[in-house]
């Protein structure tokens, strides 16, 4: 059976119902109210879901995950191992950030958990070893921090008085110090270190 | 709406509200409320803005938090606010973030049945940050400490400080709960009831252990496993008197206990690993320890000994406990400063023990802390004539690493250069100590100062004892660091030495 998709620009899809059932509010709609008329998808234009019906003609004989699939332990476990990319996703996600993007927002609106899950991973090796400011540039975020609180984040290490309470009081000189500033008198310092009483 | 969609439905159309409702059970779509369509791109944002992170719904972002790993979220926690909060209020993303803080690796898939959510494996997270983490003493406030007559015999554990003093004509020991937010600052002291001389001993406060040894008029040694709490027989030793029975205490050789898990070793001139759990003898009190000392044990299995070569420079020598043998695994190279443009050696100052705290890895905890211990020296470099002492703190995961590439059989000497990993520190002593202790990733000292009083009633030299604490966890670096995990070069000794405490933080 044919269902028709109708994209925010109004173009016009027509895919197999299986390559549809994919999505899981497409899947929904045919099971609630069945493919009667073109299905409007209101938020996902035509560029977007021409690469979305690609993803899903390719992977159209996959098993439709389950809900405890990805959720619960299953879910953190695909998480821990960075589940595999296979090649033809590798290179199907390999796309501008901005359609990238667009991708994974139509993959959450169409609750297609596969295709989402992808597009995260995408952006989190993207994100993987960058610094703050390349993050910044990457995603066009604007440090919205004061100068004091970079300050406070950087040199009091503000994570451990928040978290832990914890006063941290550094070494004299910082733990850094150069071997070579701070003169010891050693010898005075021992008589100190073990005072026999 | 676009035209098309006009023209084939309309506002009553029976079948679009079955649609759009349909949409809204699935919480796709808000019909009443369209700023709350979640998933949907406000027009105005499509173009420039679409590049951005944060008009993600939450949802979608924190999906993409799952895939990072700590030292990412750090970096996210200082883009902006936004992601901040987003790491911050995700049990499963701050756990994982404040894992890689300390070090720490997640071991939920072993524990899963006690552990299934994120949740609870924070949850425990936190209250394994008890006793030390809440020590309140770390802005040098001054701390009234009873005197050892040895200040060597001191130990620091759990925020438990026991010393050793003598009553009645024998060795015994006095335990200072440390001032924390959990406990007063108080003085527990108790004798032991068969009133042995304590020659030597060693306490771990997780396990509620305190190890005794006892020498007797014949020099043989007996070792006792006592609870902390009440100086009972421990109920989990299998056997809680271990008699030594070598003859081995000589006088004046000062002995050794380390406790590594399930692990002790003694070393007493003979050197004996034991486990106390089983009442396996590892290793027998056979073999000296040629020209070297025991300085600690790195894994339950693995002792660290500093060993002194023909030439008199001294080295650290890894060594395993195997078939009831020692077998060496790897040597390694101590470095040599540039001080002053004077070349000075660094020995490792013999001490009764490198302070090592047990934080093995128990069936209770969801996480892995073996990565976070780190090992202090007190080291010493001879400059014009004058001595200049030192801290070298090393990752006990990198001497283990080292260890384990080289294999037994390898008995070539590891340069500095080569072994000596981003994550070691060595720093100049910043203060008159006299106990310090490694715990984790911080490091405490007790320092104390003497001050003249002239009181007229009591005029005299009077001290004052301090406790710092200091934390030097990889997570300072993570965030200002260098951006790929490449291995940091360090061309010549001194510069080794100025390293920041844990730019390898970075590396895999």
């Amino acid at each position: 059976m044919i269902v028709s998709l109708v994209s925010s620009d109004g173009k016009l899809y027509q895919v197999d119902e299986a390559v549809a059932r994919r999505s899981g509010v497409i899947y929904t709609v045919l099971e609630d109210i069945g493919n009667q008329k073109p299905i409007p998808l209101l938020n996902v234009p035509s560029h977007v879901l021409k690469q979305v019906i690609e993803y899903c003609e390719y992977h159209r004989t996959d098993p439709l995950p389950q809900d405890a699939e990805w959720s619960g332990p299953a879910r953190a476990e695909l998480v821990r191992r960075k589940a595999v990319v296979s090649d033809w996703d590798k290179k199907f996600i390999d796309c501008d950030q901005t359609l990238l993007f667009e991708i994974i927002q139509a993959a959450s609106y169409l609750d297609i958990k596969p295709l989402l899950d992808l597009g995260c991973k995408t952006v989190a090796n993207m994100m993987t070893g960058k610094s703050v400011e390349d993050i910044r540039a990457l995603f066009h975020i604007e440090n919205d921090f004061t100068p004091e609180e970079e300050t406070a984040m950087q040199v009091e290490r503000s994570e451990f008085e928040s978290l832990y309470n914890i006063m941290i009081k550094s070494m004299a000189g910082g733990v850094n110090a150069p071997v070579t500033s701070l003169p010891i008198p050693g010898k005075a310092r021992r008589r100190l270190r073990a005072p026999h009483y | 709406m676009p035209e098309l969609l006009r023209s084939k439905y309309t506002r009553d159309d029976e079948w679009l509200c079955r649609f759009l409702s349909c949409l809204a059970l699935s919480q796709r779509i808000s019909l009443t409320n369209p700023q709350k369509d979640c998933a949907r791109i406000p027009s105005h944002m499509i173009g420039q803005e679409i590049g951005k992170l944060t008009i993600f719904p939450a949802e979608i972002v924190l999906k993409v938090l799952e895939y990072l790993d700590g030292r990412d979220l750090a970096r996210c926690r200082m883009v902006c606010r936004s992601l901040k909060e987003r790491v911050d209020r995700n049990s499963a993303t701050l756990y994982t973030f404040r894992l890689a803080m300390h070090d720490y690796k997640d071991t939920a898939q072993t524990s899963y049945d006690l552990f299934p959510t994120a949740a609870l494996r924070l949850q425990r997270l936190e209250q394994y940050f008890t006793g030390w983490e809440h020590l309140d003493h770390v802005q040098q406030e001054p701390i009234k400490l009873p005197r050892s007559r040895d200040s060597e015999s001191a130990q620091l554990s759990g925020g438990l400080y026991a010393y050793k003093y003598t009553r009645k004509g024998r060795n015994t020991l006095g335990f200072v709960e440390l001032p924390s937010r959990i406990h007063e600052t108080r003085v527990i002291t108790w004798s032991h009831e068969d009133a042995f001389d304590v020659a030597a001993f060693a306490m771990v406060r997780s396990e509620d252990l305190l190890v005794l040894l006892e020498v007797d008029s014949e020099r043989n040694g007996n070792l006792h496993l006592r609870t902390l709490s009440s100086n009972k027989p421990h109920p989990k030793a299998r056997c809680p008197i271990l008699v030594l029975d070598h003859a081995i205490y000589g006088s004046g050789t000062r002995a050794v206990i380390q406790i590594l898990g399930d692990s002790i070793a003694v070393h007493g001139g003979d050197l004996m690993v034991w486990n106390w759990h089983s009442g396996d003898v590892l290793y027998p009190a056979a073999g000296h320890l040629n020209r070297g000392a025991l300085l600690c044990l790195v894994e339950p299995k693995m002792l660290l000994i500093s060993h002194f070569d023909n030439d008199e420079s001294e080295s650290l020598a890894v060594y395993e406990v195997f078939n009831s043998d020692l077998r060496l695994l790897v040597s390694l190279e101590l470095p040599v400063l540039t001080v002053n443009g004077h070349q000075a050696q660094l020995r490792i100052l013999m001490k009764r023990e490198i302070p090592l705290l047990n934080q093995a890895t128990s069936s209770l905890t969801p996480f892995d802390t073996s990565n976070a211990r780190v090992l202090h020296f007190d080291a010493i470099a001879e400059v014009e004539e004058t001595e200049k002492e030192f801290d070298l703190f090393v990752p006990v995961s990198t001497i283990v690493r080292y260890a384990r590439s080289r294999g037994p059989g390898a008995s070539e000497l590891m340069k500095w250069s080569e072994w000596s990993p981003n994550r070691s520190l060595l720093i100049a002593s910043p203060k008159s100590r006299w106990y310090s202790q490694v715990y984790g990733s911080r490091f405490a000292y007790i320092s104390e100062t003497m001050r003249k009083y002239n009181h007229p009633r009591a005029p005299g030299i009077y001290t004052t004892f301090f406790l710092t604490v200091i934390d030097f966890t990889p997570h300072l670096s993570l965030l200002s660091g260098p951006l790929q995990s490449s291995p940091r070069e360090t061309t010549s000794e001194t510069k080794a030495a100025d390293s920041e405490p844990n730019e390898g933080g970075l590396e895999g």
